[in-house]
């Protein structure tokens, strides 16, 4: 084997010997033994390569994919507002809107602040219930109902008082997002017979594609075979969107 | 648990079902995010191009060619974004080479290891198309087959291409090494 056909086979070398045919590699190796500058080469790539792997890829926070969604609420809105004739008065609503969620907003990030003086739960629960129970709040606030979620899903300490909270969100919040950031809170209470049967009953109520695929798919995770009637239920309404009638027949393939 | 295509899930979306873009979201945001990290060395930068693909995707999802691979799409995309983003920041710095090393100059004081740092300065003064398969390949861990297929070539000529991109990237990194070692 000459210098330059080598290189065709270097990367493969480099990444896993063991997969090249056995001849290819002896003829290789013995290549590499023979030849000084190809063996530096092949050295000096080898280590820079293995540094490279080493890098770690970077990870983002649920707060990136909470961003994510807000800008595709947004966008969505702006796309239904094109097909619909603009209306002037919308720009005081807006405007409306953007007050009333600055004052909540501000409100609750208040409640969350004093953390010094109440403990971090209290006040997670606290604001939860504010939420849930002040009629102040309209459908233009579910990002802020968004935020206080993520507040209670990214505390890793468990609280029981949250989860009847939680599920009542995940029931009857009328935006899609907020009911899917309930679900995911509740899923670190895994080990609660509670929680499973909640997660299990909800299954009937959620009309939603994405919210019924992820608790599914946690269900399914999970091992939860009490679970299989609400899923055959499911498969057979009619109005259950196509992504979700194939999450559900591989779901029953794994639990039954 | 198996899951659905995302093949499937595009033609969902074309019709209208754009909350399903989070389900690719959540597949493919990690892997774009550092194309674009490594790529423009800037975190929130790459954050929100992430975010853009995926709303691009919305609107694009009508012209999706059922039988091409959805990832393949989706990093056609992404690279056209990337090459706008270029554009974008060329109109008020007249190269891209000058913002990396800007960006360079910030992160001097962070306690990054000297040799990442060393690695990665090395990669941001690449040619364009080494820097790229080598971005693709190591640090989007895209597999060869994949890579091949964005760049509609077969998946030897582009391990041969990666092995003459790390070769060349071996001569920078000694370069910048000895540099300095002659500062010291």
């Amino acid at each position: 084997m000459k210098c330059n056909e080598i290189k065709d086979w270097m990367i493969d070398y480099i990444d896993n010997p063991s997969l090249l045919e056995e001849k290819l590699r002896n003829e290789i190796e013995s290549h590499l033994n023979s030849c000084v500058a190809c063996a530096t080469e092949y050295k000096q790539v080898k280590e820079l390569n293995t540094k490279m792997q080493q890098i770690e890829m970077v990870e983002e926070s649920d707060q990136f994919r909470n961003t994510f969604i807000s800008r595709l609420e947004k966008e969505k809105a702006s796309y239904k507002r094109k097909t619909v004739s603009f209306k002037l008065n919308r720009n005081l609503v807006n405007i409306a809107a953007s007050i009333l969620l600055l004052i909540t907003g501000s409100l609750i990030g208040y409640l969350i602040a004093k953390n010094n003086k109440v403990s971090k739960l209290e006040d997670e629960i606290m604001s939860l219930k504010y939420l849930y129970t002040s009629s102040v709040l309209s459908y233009q606030t579910a990002s802020v109902r968004l935020k206080a979620i993520s507040y209670v899903d990214e505390d890793k300490s468990i609280n029981r008082d949250l989860i009847p909270i939680l599920g009542d969100i995940l029931n009857n919040d009328e935006n899609v997002n907020v009911r899917l950031a309930a679900a995911n809170a509740l899923f670190k209470y895994n080990h609660l017979n509670e929680v499973n049967r909640l997660l299990i009953e909800s299954l009937q109520t959620q009309t939603e594609p994405l919210v019924q695929i992820a608790l599914i798919k946690f269900l399914v995770d999970n091992h939860e075979k009490q679970a299989v009637e609400n899923l055959k239920v499911l498969l057979e309404r009619e109005n259950t969107n196509n992504i979700v009638k194939q999450y559900v027949n591989q779901g029953l393939e794994v639990l039954l | 648990m198996k899951d659905v295509s995302d093949e499937y899930i595009v033609s969902e979306i074309s019709a209208g079902k754009f909350d399903n873009l989070i389900i690719l979201f959540d597949r493919y945001n990690n892997q774009l995010l550092n194309y674009y990290y490594r790529s423009t060395n800037d975190l929130d930068d790459s954050k929100d191009l992430t975010q853009d693909v995926f709303l691009r995707l919305m609107k694009y999802s009508g012209s999706f060619k059922s039988g091409t691979p959805f990832k393949l799409w989706l990093f056609k995309i992404a690279k056209n974004l990337l090459k706008d983003y270029y554009q974008e920041k060329q109109k008020h710095i007249k190269n891209r080479d000058k913002i990396i090393n800007q960006q360079k100059n910030l992160n001097t004081d962070n306690n990054q290891v000297t040799a990442d740092k060393r690695l990665f300065s090395a990669i941001s003064k690449l040619p364009e198309e080494y820097r790229e398969l080598i971005i693709l390949s190591r640090f989007t861990k895209l597999k060869y087959s994949e890579i091949a297929k964005i760049h509609e070539v077969t998946e030897a000529s582009i391990k041969n291409k990666l092995y003459r991109a790390i070769i060349k990237l071996r001569e920078i990194y000694f370069e910048i090494t000895k540099a300095e070692s002659h500062e010291m």
